[in-house]
């Protein structure tokens, strides 16, 4: 183990040593060209105005053919409901009924579907609960014998 | 002396106490049998031996899902409920003790209100009907439904009056016959529930909640009795008429006063009997006419192909005509009796009969 003086003494020598100018040379030149590459990085990452348009409005992790799927699917069950005059055969427990999904969802969802299809529980939780007047206002019994 | 005043004292004290406690027992021994408990105690019993024959009602009207009450009228399955909870429905189902049923439709009628439903499950409880010609102002009534989506709740309240016309702050209508008016409180999805008397018999079915939701107002028993016969009998229900219009000789309908004939109807036997308008309806069958409603109640209670005598007065003169019931049309044109004097040609409108 050093002693104190012997640490004075080497720490002397060592302040006197210096690089050769070879070594300056070539960490200028490593310096310039390690810029120049981060440059070039910076250049090829930089989003396009579309990509910047899409990152804005949608999360990274979005893809376009779910949510071209999703808009689909969202056409179709909007045109279903919103149908003016609603046919029987259009309704949602025919189609249900129709295209036999009605006992995967029973098994999917035990409880929220029924064996025929029926979507009694899920559908009535917004039921229209009734009060006996819209009858009134449909039917005019008139004053007549 | 002193002696003779603590006696008197003593016995004045003991009086006090004795007279205090006297009347505080009397107290007690008055509230121990209320009224109050007597009357929960009757509403109890209707409600423990109604509710297992009340089941919730559920249909579809295009893609909106209807929710109402039914209650069973036989031991078969065969459930009452409102027109209005199945309206165009061709599908139907109800929940009973947790269990969802799709019950077959035998058959609905929007003017009186009623439809008749069916489910395959064996015996079922069911209640029976009573005689609402009993039914007096402040007749005491529970009815027994399924408010929202809860449990089946009952409510008391008292017969308010007998009215066959529904009046409220946005619109006035008449209904197909006179219904029962009561203070029960009625929520949304209670309508097609029974109300019964104290005995638990089925005095009616609730039709409409007045828009406050603190009155009601009932089918009577009697006239879903004949509603069931004809649905039973033929499949639907058959509505008689003769074809004529009835309002009061003020012009007004709430009057109670002599009924005049307003209107006729184009092919109908009284349009072709020789009763004109602004005769004075004095009865019709055997029933006195005193207000313009006496007419429906007539009309509902008529069987089609039977002869009604109908008695009117035109000046002065007493005159009866015999008038066969027909079915009420779908659709019917009012007679124009300037096109028949000739005076000037104009066809009649066509008005809606009541079907």
């Amino acid at each position: 183990m050093m002693t104190e003086q012997e640490l004075q003494k080497l720490l002397k020598i060592k302040r006197l040593e210096s690089p050769g100018p070879q070594y300056f040379e070539g960490f200028l030149n490593e310096f310039h060209r390690y810029q120049r590459s981060a440059l070039l990085e910076d250049s090829q990452a930089a989003p396009s105005f579309w990509e910047r348009v899409r990152g804005s409005l949608f999360p990274a992790s979005f893809k376009p053919a779910l949510a071209l799927a999703g808009a689909a699917v969202v056409l179709l069950m909007g045109g279903v409901f919103l149908s003016p005059e609603v046919d029987p055969s259009r309704s949602i427990t025919h189609w249900v009924e129709s295209t036999g999904i009605a006992s995967t969802l029973a098994q999917v969802f035990p409880g929220e579907v029924d064996a025929k299809g029926s979507p009694f529980d899920r559908d009535f939780v917004s039921a229209r609960f009734v009060t006996g007047q819209e009858r009134l206002l449909a039917y005019d019994t008139g004053l007549t014998f | 002396m002193t002696l003779a005043l603590l006696f008197s004292l003593r016995a004045l004290a003991i009086f006090l106490v004795t007279g205090c406690l006297g009347f505080l027992s009397l107290g007690v021994s008055s509230a121990a049998p209320g009224s109050f408990d007597a009357i929960s105690q009757e509403v109890q019993s209707v409600f423990l031996k109604a509710s297992p024959a009340v089941v919730k009602v559920r249909a579809f009207s295009g893609t909106t899902p209807l929710a109402g009450t039914g209650f069973f009228m036989d031991g078969d399955g065969t459930i009452l409920t409102a027109y209005a909870v199945i309206r165009d429905s061709n599908r139907a189902w109800i929940e009973r003790d947790g269990e969802k049923i799709e019950a077959q439709i035998l058959g609905r009628d929007p003017r009186s209100g009623l439809a008749l439903l069916k489910v395959d499950i064996g015996k079922t409880p069911f209640l029976t009907f009573g005689d609402p010609g009993q039914l007096k102002i402040a007749s005491a009534l529970v009815a027994v439904a399924y408010p929202f989506n809860l449990d089946a709740a009952p409510s008391f309240g008292l017969v308010t009056g007998f009215n066959a016309v529904y009046s409220s702050p946005t619109f006035n209508q008449f209904f197909a016959t006179t219904h029962i008016r009561a203070s029960l409180d009625v929520q949304p999805g209670q309508i097609g529930g029974p109300v019964m008397n104290g005995k638990g018999e089925v005095m009616g079915m609730l039709m409409v909640a007045t828009q406050d939701q603190r009155e009601c107002f009932i089918l009577p028993s009697n006239a879903m009795s004949k509603i069931i016969r004809d649905i039973e009998q033929y499949g639907e229900a058959k509505h008689g008429w003769v074809g004529v219009g009835v309002t009061s000789d003020q012009g007004t309908v709430a009057a109670v006063s002599p009924v005049a004939v307003s209107t006729l109807y184009e092919n109908t036997p009284a349009a072709e009997c020789g009763i004109l308008p602004g005769d004075r309806v004095i009865s019709v069958g055997s029933r006195q006419i005193r207000q313009p409603s006496d007419v429906l109640d007539v009309a509902f209670f008529s069987k089609v192909g039977e002869t009604l005598p109908v008695t009117v007065e035109r000046g002065g003169e007493k005159r009866v005509f015999e008038i066969q019931v027909i079915e009420r049309p779908a659709e019917v044109r009012m007679v124009d009796f300037r096109k028949l004097s000739g005076n000037e040609s104009q066809e009649g409108l066509p008005v809606r009969a009541n079907r």
